[in-house]
């Protein structure tokens, strides 16, 4: 597939931010935008935006890279692509040029950090990057897992509404708080309460629950090592699909700093 | 845990930046009450979300909250407290004043309606201990790619930063003191770069002296990764990656401190 890449310009940022959510939505972790932070990132003189078009002059992905003065260093922040269509084609197209705008600027190192972008591995190691792992990390806390619990709720439902030829009832146990949903033919919804025999309940601790929301932990290896525990009416083998419809494997991702 | 002392936590009041300054200076690198009250500004920290904790009317510990949407799946964000700038005046460690901050953060937090707070910090940090103890649970470590293209600059960029760091750190000036050697590393592909440390300063030497006190020989990917903590030194001396042609035993490990800019122990 052809495409072109020119600089970003201002009235980008409203598909700029689309892209951002469409490309996100595949992920875990990563921080909402708004427009302001686009606006921020396209009037700073010193950034380097470029917009990868289609044919169509369909905005496909888009980079964005910062110099940092003090150190002379340029920095990927953001490679962003629209998740129909190949991440390391664009992202190839997109990287070389900015990197050779920093060769051109001059800069004494280029930068690329990544919460582990699988398809970093792929674009920066041939360009000469050198790899290294860090001993930074992210680390997430439950302060109040009822509510946390209640949050994560349209996440559960849209994922049990894909659980087409199962319904029940269903309790997500976290220490003392439990969530309650109840599938039927007609959809999803929350039960605050019962006292109804569960024909599918999942227990496990605040750890796990964390673990498992980010894709850090597979459902099935922690309930092997009964670190989850399924009490349930149905089939072993409907159990084991219906937990990996609850905790997928989902891929971490972030691109915020704080 | 040090000798307990009495302290009182309070939020953030206007003039406080100065102090602040002083210790995120110690804490995180160089930095001013300028640029802490710029970034407050950018990342809409109001004072009501930073908690800082004093001890005889001085200022010695702070932790901050910045507000975020995270993504759970399905287009689903839910609302988390970033805690930010966790630190303690290297004077007052040890005596459980940023548990006490941190606790008190939290507990602010629930009481707000949060569910749950997210941070960033290291594994080699110490701080990483006390975070676990509050119930943080490690999430993932990043991975970094990086391209030299001008690395003697940046060996004079790291030479600077830790001059100014030194300015700003009691422990590595007083673990420093009386400390006054010359470093040559030579670097597969870059060439030979050295310093010294003289009347509390660190200098670069344009030409290495034919004699120095540390000679050690490695690639900038093994050097990157020691200096990230990645690698340990002992692992890459063993996997031939890095040779020490020479230095004492307390002068390597004093070497180490500098280039991981680690102090406490």
């Amino acid at each position: 597939m052809k495409f072109k890449v020119r600089q970003s310009k201002n009235e980008d940022k409203e598909r700029m931010l689309q892209l951002y959510n469409s490309f996100m939505r595949r992920f875990v972790g990563s921080a909402s935008r708004t427009p302001r932070s686009f606006t921020r990132m396209l009037r700073k003189k010193d950034n380097i935006n470029y917009v990868a078009l289609d044919r169509q002059s369909r905005m496909i992905g888009y980079v964005h890279a910062t110099l940092e003065k003090r150190n002379n260093t340029g920095e990927f922040r953001d490679i962003i692509v629209d998740p129909k269509h190949s991440f390391e084609k664009v992202a190839n197209v997109l990287v070389k040029k900015v990197d050779a705008d920093f060769a051109k600027k001059k800069v004494a190192a280029i930068v690329a950090g990544s919460l582990r972008n699988p398809a970093y591995e792929k674009i920066f190691p041939k360009l000469g990057f050198i790899e290294s792992e860090s001993t930074g990390v992210f680390m997430y806390a439950i302060i109040d897992a009822q509510k946390l619990l209640n949050e994560l709720e349209p996440v559960f439902a849209n994922r049990l509404k894909e659980a087409e030829d199962w319904n029940g009832l269903v309790q997500i146990q976290c220490g003392e708080h439990s969530l309650y949903l109840e599938k039927t033919a007609e959809g999803v919804e929350k039960v605050v309460w019962t006292n109804r025999p569960v024909d599918f309940r999942v227990r496990l601790s605040e750890t796990i629950l964390v673990k498992l929301i980010f894709g850090m932990a597979d459902s099935l290896e922690c309930r092997k090592s009964e670190q989850l525990k399924v009490e349930t009416t149905v089939s072993e083998a409907k159990a084991i699909k219906l937990l990996q419809r609850l905790f997928p494997r989902s891929q971490f991702l972030t691109m915020d700093f704080w | 845990m040090g000798k307990p002392i009495q302290y009182t936590i309070r939020n953030f009041v206007k003039g406080d930046e100065v102090a602040l300054s002083g210790i995120f200076s110690e804490c995180f690198g160089p930095t001013t009450p300028r640029r802490l009250k710029e970034w407050y500004r950018n990342y809409g920290v109001r004072p009501e979300d930073v908690f800082v904790g004093v001890v005889d009317g001085k200022l010695v510990s702070c932790v901050e909250l910045v507000f975020k949407q995270l993504h759970h799946g399905e287009g689903v964000y839910v609302k988390t407290a970033g805690l930010s700038g966790v630190c303690t005046d290297s004077d007052y460690r040890c005596k459980g004043i940023v548990s006490s901050l941190m606790k008190t953060a939290l507990e602010k937090n629930r009481q707000n309606g949060l569910s749950n707070a997210s941070l960033y910090t290291g594994l080699d940090m110490p701080a990483h201990r006390i975070y676990e103890r509050l119930g943080f649970v490690d999430v993932l470590t990043w991975r970094t790619y990086v391209k030299y293209l001008d690395y003697p600059y940046l060996f004079g960029v790291w030479l600077r930063y830790l001059n100014r760091s030194l300015r700003d750190s009691k422990v590595a000036r007083r673990r420093l003191e009386g400390w006054e050697k010359s470093v040559a590393i030579q670097l597969k592909d870059i060439g030979t770069l050295s310093f010294r440390f003289r009347k509390n300063r660190f200098e670069r030497l344009a030409r290495t002296p034919k004699k120095v006190d540390i000679e050690l020989s490695t690639d900038v990917e093994t050097y990157t990764k020691i200096r990230r903590n990645v690698v340990r030194w002992e692992e890459a001396v063993k996997s031939g990656k890095l040779t020490v042609g020479k230095g004492d035993s307390p002068d390597i490990e004093m070497l180490q401190r500098i280039l991981h800019w680690r102090w406490d122990e």
